[in-house]
């Protein structure tokens, strides 16, 4: 039944109650009588942030094209909002329609970032059903997982039916068809959902964790994860489309601000640059490029249907677009006379990216944004952050000379391998930068610097890694503070308190369910949010389940250890990885995979046939 | 079509803002307005200097929280429209919730909507146990105070000010659905703006009241 009670009384009294209203411009409200497969996606995070997520509109469009399929969307309620509805015995609800949770067949929840897996557990409680899958009743909706989060299922295992491993374009579409014809069955005398989860599982990029035991070494470790069912794969590989479908158009416009309130276009998926300490560049293999008449046309399609003033082209490395030339010079030509302006994220550092950036830029030069990481050429060999320092003075002689006022620079701390001397070079290359800018524009040259701390993530080289500990980050931090004492220079260190969490619950195993689901019942909410977040709570679960941070977070991991995600397949072999962890201790860098393959076997493990994948 | 050319064009539209669009504010129907403009591909013009923006402009904000049946636009454009095809262009791309009924030329030179004082109408449904004329009753005793201290937070720094002079008078519509319609009509504009909340809170009628609404602007 649609929520008709009395939201009004509700909505006036809290924050930002656009938030919890809908009805934007493209949005798809379908007949909810007469469709007969209802699915709701939800995101992890206030509407703002989960507004902002391509995948969802992706996933969304795909859904609401079938004519047999609904799809609304759901998003985590702020403090104020769960406490309202708690207290009026409201569900949370659909934006399109304001129907509870446990009215949809499936509930599809996205797992971008570890700091709001506790999120997931509110959307689920406050929708009406258990969060934990072994509570869940037998009416109640298939509930699944996607996203990056689900590369390692583990930690949040015991709240899902099951992930989907890899990208959803198709696999998700051939879940709800398969789960459709199995409620058709159960009409006539309903099969456990069992049934329907053992052939789910062999659908391909379907992990139900239900299907799999983990077994502990007497130290804590884990010794292996193994199906206990017949006809379940030992390995989950994941989904991957060989060619990119054409992008959603008709996004939905927002009334409220969101985080990236513009039009965003995917123009290439995957990354060819193998940053040894990034998991979107392992993750996301094969690159596949969408075509330049491709890009113009959905930019086109998607101004006219959005009107959006701003246009992104999403991507992990703009410059690697093979024709990001003629793309961004198309584009410009369209956008220019409407008023429109092009975003390029991601931009690598070099002057070739500068004069992309120039040719989008129309009157305003705000800023320009490059990530060297690294201070020392040493250390960005060893983490094949592929930039010199040669490379990053010409970019900032590029934009300054052309009448950029503003650089910004992200750096990582902490990452292995890493000295003091390390993060000295990253001052020195800061004053290097600030002096090329002075030289052209004076004092209103400014060079921002953000420094965050590195976090390791499975499924890259680093994952065997410790997180650093708090006593060298501080003395690094010091030397930062000290060194950036320096005229045009604004050095902003992001340390929320949660990094521990974060490599807690990126590397955790099964058992730190218990804890996720322990630090919500105790409050914890809104994680990555500083005035949310309730390290109390987090410290109280973790000692109730006799369990601590440190051991996920800080404990490097021997080659021959049984990781959590061994049984989730990426198409990267491991030994690659390995390989590559070896080369980060020798400063030995690796190509880009466009100059040549290196070999980490996602061509040979997926089916890329007929596709537009860069490795054939 | 070209960001620099001048307006050669005024438009004025009134429209509503209806029951979907309650909690979008002042600030997001200004956003609402200038993609539905580029939506429906019509020539706006825009301001001049470092930061070109659309040339768009609403009246009297409308308070978040509150629909309205009487809101104005004014849309430059750099190219003449017929008003009726400029109508049916954007009525074709504009969200549920709002709707325009209504659209007029006026001259480029009339001053902004937002500049003009204005008298603002505003109904809402509250509860009331007893009968209409001990409602009435108190209506009048709220008007001949001689002042209604209110509090108000100016750039995070609380503050008081006079809510009584900002409104004109208070009446009983009607009833409707078993609950009373309260109206009332208030100053909008740089003299100050009496804000319906604040109103039927210093009344004791707005943890009841539901569907507040803006009937009717009156400018100048």
């Amino acid at each position: 039944m649609s929520i008709v009670s009395d939201l009004e009384a509700i909505l006036r009294e809290v924050e930002k109650p656009g938030r919890y209203t809908g009805g934007e411009w493209n949005s798809v409200v379908k007949d909810w009588e007469s469709t007969p497969v209802k699915v709701a996606l939800a995101y992890p995070d206030t509407y703002e942030i989960g507004m902002s997520n391509l995948g969802l509109m992706i996933l969304y469009d795909i859904l609401n094209r079938q004519p047999d399929i609904l799809c609304e969307r759901v998003y985590a309620p702020w403090l104020d909002m769960e406490e309202r509805l708690r207290r009026a015995g409201l569900p949370l609800y659909s934006l399109e329609t304001r129907h509870a949770l446990t009215d949809f067949d499936i509930v599809g929840v996205s797992l971008p970032y570890e700091l709001n897996y506790t999120n997931a557990l509110t959307i689920l409680s406050l929708g009406g059903m258990s969060p934990l899958a072994a509570e869940r009743r037998p009416e109640d909706p298939l509930v699944i997982a996607g996203g990056s989060g689900a590369y390692n299922p583990e930690p949040m295992a015991a709240f899902f039916d099951l992930f989907v491993i890899g990208e959803g374009e198709e696999a998700l579409l051939e879940l709800v068809r398969l789960y459709a014809e199995w409620k058709r069955g159960a009409a006539f005398g309903r099969p456990p959902k069992a049934d329907f989860l053992r052939q789910a599982a062999r659908l391909g990029g379907i992990y139900v964790p239900s299907l799999y035991a983990a077994e502990y070494h007497a130290d804590g470790r884990l010794a292996r994860t193994v199906p206990i069912a017949p006809d379940v794969p030992a390995r989950v590989v994941k989904r991957v489309v060989p060619a990119l479908p054409p992008p959603p158009t008709r996004l939905i416009v927002p009334y409220i601000e969101t985080v990236h309130d513009r039009a965003m276009l995917e123009i290439q998926r995957g990354c060819t640059q193998g940053c040894r300490f990034c998991q979107a560049s392992t993750i996301y293999r094969p690159v596949r490029e969408r075509t330049v008449d491709e890009i113009v046309r959905a930019a086109d399609e998607m101004l006219l249907a959005t009107g959006h003033e701003e246009i992104s082209l999403v991507s992990l490395s703009s410059s690697d677009h093979s024709q990001i030339e003629d793309v961004v010079r198309a584009l410009a030509e369209r956008c220019g006379p409407l008023g429109v302006s092009i975003s390029l994220p991601s931009l690598r550092a070099d002057a070739f990216s500068v004069r992309l950036a120039e040719m989008v830029q129309t009157t305003r030069k705000t800023g320009l944004t490059f990530a060297p990481e690294a201070g020392s050429q040493r250390l960005r060999d060893a983490i094949n952050k592929k930039v010199s320092e040669e490379d990053l003075l010409r970019t900032a002689e590029a934009a300054f000379g052309t009448g950029w006022d503003r650089i910004k620079l992200y750096f990582m701390v902490g990452q292995p391998t890493e000295t003091d001397e390390d993060v000295e070079a990253i001052a020195d290359l800061v004053k290097k930068v600030v002096a090329v800018g002075r030289r052209h524009r004076g004092g209103r040259a400014e060079v921002s610097v953000s420094v965050a701390t590195f976090v390791p993530k499975p499924h890259t080289p680093f994952q065997w890694e410790a997180l650093v500990d708090d006593e060298t980050l501080r003395r690094r931090l010091d030397i930062l503070r000290r060194g950036l004492r320096v005229k045009g220079v604004r050095f902003s260190w992001h340390d929320p308190g949660t990094t521990l969490l974060e490599a807690a619950l990126s590397r955790g195993d099964r058992r730190v369910g218990e804890v996720i689901h322990r630090a919500w019942q105790l409050g914890a909410r809104f994680d990555a949010w500083g005035d949310a977040y309730r390290p109390e709570a987090w410290e109280q679960a973790w000692r109730d389940a006799g369990l601590s941070p440190e051991f996920y977070g800080r404990r490097p991991r021997s080659r021959d250890e049984a990781l959590p995600w061994d049984h989730i397949d990426i198409g990267v072999r491991k030994e690659f990885l390995w390989r590559e962890r070896e080369r980060c201790r020798a400063a030995t860098p690796t190509p880009d995979c466009r100059e040549g393959c290196v070999g980490c076997g996602v061509n040979a493990a997926l089916p890329l046939a007929g596709g537009t994948a860069l490795c054939p | 079509m070209s960001l620099d050319a001048p307006a050669v064009q005024r438009l004025r539209l009134d429209y509503a803002k209806g029951e979907p669009l309650r909690f979008v504010s002042h600030l997001d129907m200004m956003r609402l307005w200038e993609r539905a403009c580029r939506r429906a591909r019509l020539p706006i013009a825009h301001t001049q200097g470092f930061n070109p923006r659309p040339r768009i402009a609403l009246a009297c904000p409308l308070p978040t929280g509150v629909t309205s049946r009487a809101e104005k636009v004014d849309l430059f454009l750099t190219a003449r429209l017929d008003p009726r095809e400029a109508l049916r262009r954007l009525n074709a791309v504009l969200p549920a919730g709002v709707e325009v009924f209504g659209v007029a030329e006026v001259t480029l030179t009339e001053p902004a909507l937002m500049s003009l004082p204005a008298t603002v109408e505003y109904q809402a449904r509250v509860e009331w146990g007893g009968p209409a004329a001990d409602l009435e009753a108190r209506l009048r005793a709220w008007l001949v105070q001689g002042s209604v201290v209110r509090q108000r937070e100016r750039k995070g720094r609380a503050g008081e000010y006079d809510l009584r002079p900002l409104v004109e008078h208070l009446w009983v519509v009607g009833q409707t659905e078993g609950r009373f319609v309260v109206g009332m009509r208030v100053k909008s504009g740089p003299q100050g703006t009496g804000r319906p909340d604040e109103v039927l809170k210093s009344l004791g009628l707005w943890d009841s009241a539901r569907g507040l609404e803006r009937t009717a602007v009156m400018v100048g």
